[in-house]
């Protein structure tokens, strides 16, 4: 370390002691700026710049004002409007009688719960009446179209004629005979 | 009374509560007045002090007074103008500094010589000067920011130690052992710095 340029601190006088010869130190660095001339015109350049934000607040507050001036105060009977507190206790006496009366009203006339089904009482048969015996109504279901697989003929089974005589001979000799003759001409796939 | 009276009453008084009300602002707009011519050279150059530009410390001033402005029903109620104002500037350059760049060392110096008096030095001088205030500031940024802080105001033959703990919100014992550790530091930096050289 140069002895030279050594920079002591010193705690009880609060300055730093600069044994070089050089005329700068910290604290001559420090205090220059802290001495600094503050530039020409700085007042009135500021004075400016609040004329114009107060030119500024006034247009606004002219724009914004009522088109009735209304009085803000009487004598004697307001004063209490002017007051903060008293008018922050107001407003929360308010608030308090509000909210309250809701709750008293809520609690009063509490709405029926809103029950996912319907329980229907017990029906009593009446002395002489019709009771269902306990038989409980299922609903029709209805059930849905059958496809069948189509018909494919017999590669190896070709036409017996053994069959068709058959079908040919009536079974039934009565009335009914028109009938089955309609009935066989019928495809036998079709399920009733 | 009938209401006719009272309405008629109320904008009687309404009328003298706007005349008085008048008057109140006409008195802080004086007050305010009165502060700028007071102490707008010492708020400049405690923004100088931080910001080190003539241009961004004027506009922090006028920041200030702006915020003061807009305060001014609190003037009243203020104790210390002096303390209270450089809070004010104080917290508006602390905000400008967060958003401005890091200026290189080289803006400083021009900006030192263009500044700092430079009575009965010569050219060469004068730049010798500069570039010494420049190194120096520079070791003064580099040391933490609550010893920065204090250091600065320090130098500020103005304020005095429980002033400094006003404006910093901090007690005294903790102005007195940041200046401490601030010299400290400065010293090894700059000696640091030396024997690089």
């Amino acid at each position: 370390m140069n002895n030279q340029e050594n920079l002591v601190s010193d705690s009880t006088s609060g300055a730093i002691k600069n044994s070089q010869a050089t005329p700068f130190s910290v604290d001559a660095t420090l205090r220059l700026i802290a001495t600094l001339p503050p530039p020409a015109g700085l007042e009135d350049r500021i004075h400016a710049g609040l004329l114009a934000q107060l030119d500024a607040d006034h247009r606004r507050e002219g724009s914004g004002s009522r088109v009735l001036a209304w009085p803000s105060s009487r004598a004697g009977d307001s004063r209490w409007v002017q007051n903060d507190l008293l008018r922050g206790a107001a407003a929360a006496a308010i608030v308090a009688v509000v909210l309250g009366g809701s709750w008293g009203i809520s609690a009063r006339f509490r709405p029926a719960n809103s029950a996912k089904g319907i329980a229907l009482p017990n029906r009593v048969a009446g002395p002489g009446g019709f009771s269902s015996a306990g038989a409980m109504r299922t609903p029709q279901t209805l059930h849905g179209p059958v496809v069948l697989p189509a018909l494919t003929p017999l590669p190896s089974a070709p036409f017996s004629p053994v069959k068709s005589k058959t079908l040919k001979k009536p079974l039934l000799p009565s009335a009914s005979g028109a009938q089955n003759k309609a009935e066989t001409k019928l495809s036998p796939a079709v399920d009733k | 009374m009938g209401t006719g009276q009272a309405v008629f009453l109320g904008w009687m008084e309404n009328a003298n509560s706007s005349s008085v009300a008048d008057a109140r602002a006409q008195a802080e707009e004086e007050a305010l007045a009165a502060l700028v011519s007071q102490y707008a050279g010492a708020l400049y150059r405690v923004a100088y002090s931080v910001l080190r530009n003539a241009g961004d410390a004027e506009d922090a001033v006028q920041e200030a007074f702006l915020r003061v402005l807009r305060h001014r029903e609190k003037l009243g109620e203020i104790r210390d103008h002096r303390v209270w104002l450089i809070r004010i500037v104080w917290n508006v350059v602390l905000d400008r500094k967060r958003r401005i760049k890091t200026r290189p060392e080289t803006d400083d110096v021009a900006e030192l010589a263009r500044v700092l008096p430079a009575e009965g030095l010569s050219a060469e001088g004068r730049a010798a000067a500069a570039q010494h205030h420049s190194h120096v500031l520079t070791c003064v940024d580099k040391l933490p920011v609550k010893e920065r802080e204090v250091l600065l105001l320090s130098a500020f033959e103005e304020l005095t130690s429980v002033e400094i703990a006003a404006v910093l919100k901090i007690t005294e014992s903790s102005v007195r052992s940041r200046l401490f550790r601030a010299r400290n530091l400065m010293a090894d930096l700059l000696n640091h710095a030396r024997s690089q050289r």
